[in-house]
């Protein structure tokens, strides 16, 4: 498995830099997340309309799980994500935990700065199938469980992502 | 060559050839609202006295300062950093009340105390309206016991605004708020989808749940050397040929009083008028009115 995605790395480097340059094909995916996280907004209006309390941890409502000390943040335009930055000698890849996402018209400008900045050339996600943010990734890897649910334990859910 | 020096030779060289105009389709109507948060700083407090001044001077009419109460742990922080007194901050918030309207400025977090973490801030989608509704209530008391006339207008702290806000809102005596925009560096998802649902359009004023009225943030107004900038963005918002309401913002900390008083003069020298918080009020009865959305 580990060789297999290391050969692919460079082809995945290609497409880092293709949203770097804001293709059409970024700019589609922004407006689905948009209108994807519009029908997500009648859920949260759901909770707070049933005065149902909302642990501080359900924050992260995209992928959960709460970020620790030792983990990798990176925080911009109003969203933050976290995870597990494995170091090379030639190469970064990060793995995401998880993502508070409060403007989702940012998420990819967030991603890419997280790939030019600190030098990352692959991001991991695992996310659910209905997931908004799987137009941002370009090679989708499917398990033979699909899970529908916003997953509370990524390690439960087989779905691999990869940018 | 310095990135911001480049930027600014080609702004200076394409604004000569074009220059971005206030539409004459419509009328354009401001008012300014600060969003007031440091002011524990002498030198933010003095700075926003002065410029508050300079705005009545210069368009004839008082601007709107939402204030964030001693009570919140923030300010708390501020005035143990800037060695401040309670009675100094109230001292400073009645003299800013001389030269503007006051109102509330509300930002919120799921543990107040851990307000500085970004996972416990109330910023987006998820939010607890019990927490929101007692700090709301601890601030007001902090502001009537120490005599200072607070408004009844609101405007949202990191730009939080929900539908399910505007009731508890209007039980505590809110009439108006400022906290919705359509810039997509400000907005946010939750009421802005709200809005675009009820073909709601950029700078419309709206009466919410027939209680509180909505006026529009279009851009913050402070960055910037050219006013130019200000009015190409904004006019990318409006979307429409019809007479537009809308609040400008900016922070006490963030103000740039030059280039702000030098936006407003060009918007002034253009056609646009200037409100203030009690004609905006007026508004309510011509608004368009729409209701709560359901779950």
């Amino acid at each position: 498995m580990k060789s297999a995605t290391f050969s692919k790395t460079f082809y995945f480097r290609g497409n880092a830099i293709q949203i770097a340059s804001g293709t059409n094909s970024t700019n589609n995916s922004l407006k689905k997340i948009e209108m994807a996280h519009a029908s997500l907004n009648t859920i949260s209006g759901f909770f707070a309309k049933n005065e149902k309390m909302i642990d501080p941890n359900s924050t992260i409502f995209a992928f959960e799980e709460a970020p620790t000390s030792k983990q990798f943040k990176f925080e911009c335009m109003g969203n933050m994500v976290w995870g597990d930055l494995s170091r090379g000698a030639m190469f970064k890849i990060l793995t995401l935990r998880g993502a508070l996402i409060h403007k989702p018209h940012f998420i990819s400008y967030l991603l890419r700065k997280l790939l030019l900045q600190h030098g990352i050339i692959r991001i991991e996600a695992t996310l659910p199938q209905a997931s908004p943010f799987l137009s941002l990734f370009s090679t989708i890897k499917k398990a033979d469980a699909i899970q529908l649910e916003v997953p509370h334990n990524l390690s439960t859910y087989p779905l691999h992502f990869y940018l | 060559m310095n990135k911001e020096i480049f930027i600014n030779l080609s702004k200076s060289a394409i604004y000569k050839l074009w220059k971005p105009k206030l539409s004459t389709k419509r009328k354009h109507h401001f008012a300014y609202i600060f969003h007031t948060e440091s002011l524990h700083n002498p030198k933010h407090f003095e700075m926003m006295l002065q410029f508050l001044q300079d705005y009545t001077q210069l368009t004839g009419k008082r601007a709107l300062a939402t204030l964030m109460s001693g009570a919140h742990p923030r300010i708390i922080a501020g005035m143990a950093e800037q060695k401040t007194s309670e009675l100094l901050l109230v001292d400073r918030m009645q003299q800013i009340g001389r030269f503007a309207d006051l109102g509330y400025h509300g930002h919120y977090a799921f543990v107040p105390e851990k307000f500085s973490d970004v996972t416990q801030q109330i910023k987006g989608v998820v939010f607890d309206l019990k927490k929101i509704e007692a700090q709301i209530e601890v601030e007001l008391t902090w502001f009537k016991r120490n005599e200072i006339s607070i408004g009844p207008y609101y405007s949202a702290g990191w730009w939080f605004q929900s539908p399910w806000l505007y009731p508890v809102l209007a039980k505590k005596g809110f009439q108006l708020d400022a906290s919705i925009s359509y810039s997509p560096w400000l907005r946010q998802i939750n009421s802005y989808a709200w809005f675009k649902k009820n073909n709601i359009k950029s700078g419309e004023p709206v009466l919410i749940d027939g209680s509180i009225l909505n006026i529009q943030n279009i851009l913050g107004c402070h960055n910037t050397k050219y006013p130019d900038d200000f009015i190409r963005n904004a006019n990318a918002l409006w979307d429409h040929s019809e007479d537009v309401y809308n609040f400008m913002h900016s922070h006490d900390f963030d103000l740039h009083p030059e280039y702000t008083l030098n936006t407003l003069s060009s918007l002034k020298k253009q056609g646009a008028k200037f409100l203030d918080v009690k004609e905006l009020l007026l508004l309510k009865e011509k608004a368009k009115s729409i209701d709560l959305p359901t779950p």
